[in-house]
């Protein structure tokens, strides 16, 4: 018996210091950790649609008001998608005139070498100014203007999915 | 005395590495060897685990009874492991991601374990303290040359910095998983070859 409580006591006992230290880093990093969130989702809206100045919620993490001068210039909207191997979050900026103005991605854990290149510009460029029904990749639609990566299709087509389904479903008047 | 001390130290480096001679940790190892900064990055995060869990499983190893010896090491170990991350998360955000879900699961890394097991529980805090920065140092070492060469086979860059000729055609490969195997396999030939006393003729 009295050794039993001894193995309650020491667990115990251990676990309260481990509770202790890691409540004291949580404090210590917190704050920190969410700036970063929070700086990185700013540079990316910014990085979706240079032109804007300023950013407003409209529908939380999904839909932002781009304005500059007090004048709306558009929308940045956030699209998911399920890629090759994980979920792929990416931002767009759409000007008024419906075409887009930049495309990021966020986070994707795409093969490295292969379905990772669709965070670079060479991919992503090919994205500004398109209209709706420009985003589909040239293989897969008469009207697409968007080259897939060679030996990423799946990644790429991804995306192009994601962009032209989230930007379908704001044309429909199902967000805001 | 201080001949053992040295030794403790010195034996993770080569004669008993993590991972080219115990052959532990190969998971992690494997997974996050794409680029030389991110190996340097897991060894660096590894070291400092290795190295507080063996010293306060070696402080605490007296009044540890044997029965709950193991949740006590999985807690001590997964506390360094969380401190790590949110340090990660908080200072070097981009490292962080990149590592994603490999430095929470150092908690379960069998060379961790394995030193809390077989040498920090027996033996004494200046010894476990050395031999846990020894392993840290043989892990690191290893792992930021795997990743160096994958890098530079399957990127042609070092650290991000291009090192061959624009002309180079990398072999992608190298980056995928099987290239991870495949460099490991040459590794541990030449460590046998070069370094174990009597070993391959």
């Amino acid at each position: 018996m009295k050794g039993q409580l001894r193995l309650v006591l020491v667990l115990f006992l251990v676990c309260g210091i481990a509770a202790g230290a890691l409540s004291f880093v949580n404090a210590a990093t917190r704050e920190r950790i969410a700036g970063f969130a929070r700086q990185e989702r700013e540079e990316a809206l910014k990085q979706v649609f240079p032109d804007a100045e300023e950013f407003r919620e409209v529908l939380p993490g999904r839909q932002w008001e781009a304005a500059a001068g007090g004048q709306a210039l558009g929308f940045v909207f956030a699209a998911s998608i399920q890629g090759y191997s994980g979920p792929i979050l990416s931002f767009f900026g759409l000007d008024t005139g419906n075409a887009l103005t930049g495309v990021k991605v966020l986070s994707h854990s795409e093969t490295p070498g292969l379905g990772a290149k669709i965070t670079e510009e060479k991919f992503l460029k090919q994205f500004r100014g398109r209209s709706a029904e420009e985003i589909a990749l040239r293989r897969d639609d008469p009207k697409g203007q968007i080259d897939a990566i060679s030996a990423a299709t799946i990644s790429s087509r991804a995306v192009t999915v994601s962009l032209r389904s989230t930007l379908e479903q704001f044309l429909k008047g199902e967000l805001k | 005395m201080k001949k053992g001390l040295l030794h403790e130290l010195t034996k993770g480096i080569i004669e008993e590495n993590p991972i080219l001679i115990i052959m532990l940790g190969l998971c992690p190892t494997l997974a996050v060897s794409t680029s030389a900064a991110n190996g340097l990055g897991m060894g660096a995060a590894f070291c400092f685990v290795v190295i507080g869990s063996n010293l306060v499983i070696s402080l605490i190893r007296s009044i540890v009874p044997s029965q709950i010896r193991i949740p006590v090491y999985i807690t001590v170990i997964s506390t360094f492991v969380t401190i790590v991350d949110y340090a990660l998360k908080a200072y070097l955000p981009l490292l962080s991601r990149s590592l994603g879900v490999f430095v929470p699961l150092i908690v379960v890394n069998c060379i961790v374990m394995g030193r809390a097991e077989a040498f920090a529980s027996r033996n004494g805090v200046a010894a476990s303290l050395m031999d846990g920065i020894g392993m840290g140092i043989g892990f690191t070492l290893i792992i930021t040359l795997l990743g160096a060469v994958r890098e530079l086979l399957g990127n042609g860059t070092v650290f991000g910095f291009p090192v061959l000729p624009s002309a180079f055609q990398p072999f992608l490969l190298f980056i995928l998983p099987p290239g991870a195997f495949l460099v490991i396999g040459f590794m541990m030939a030449a460590q046998k070859k070069f370094f174990q006393k009597g070993g391959a003729r």
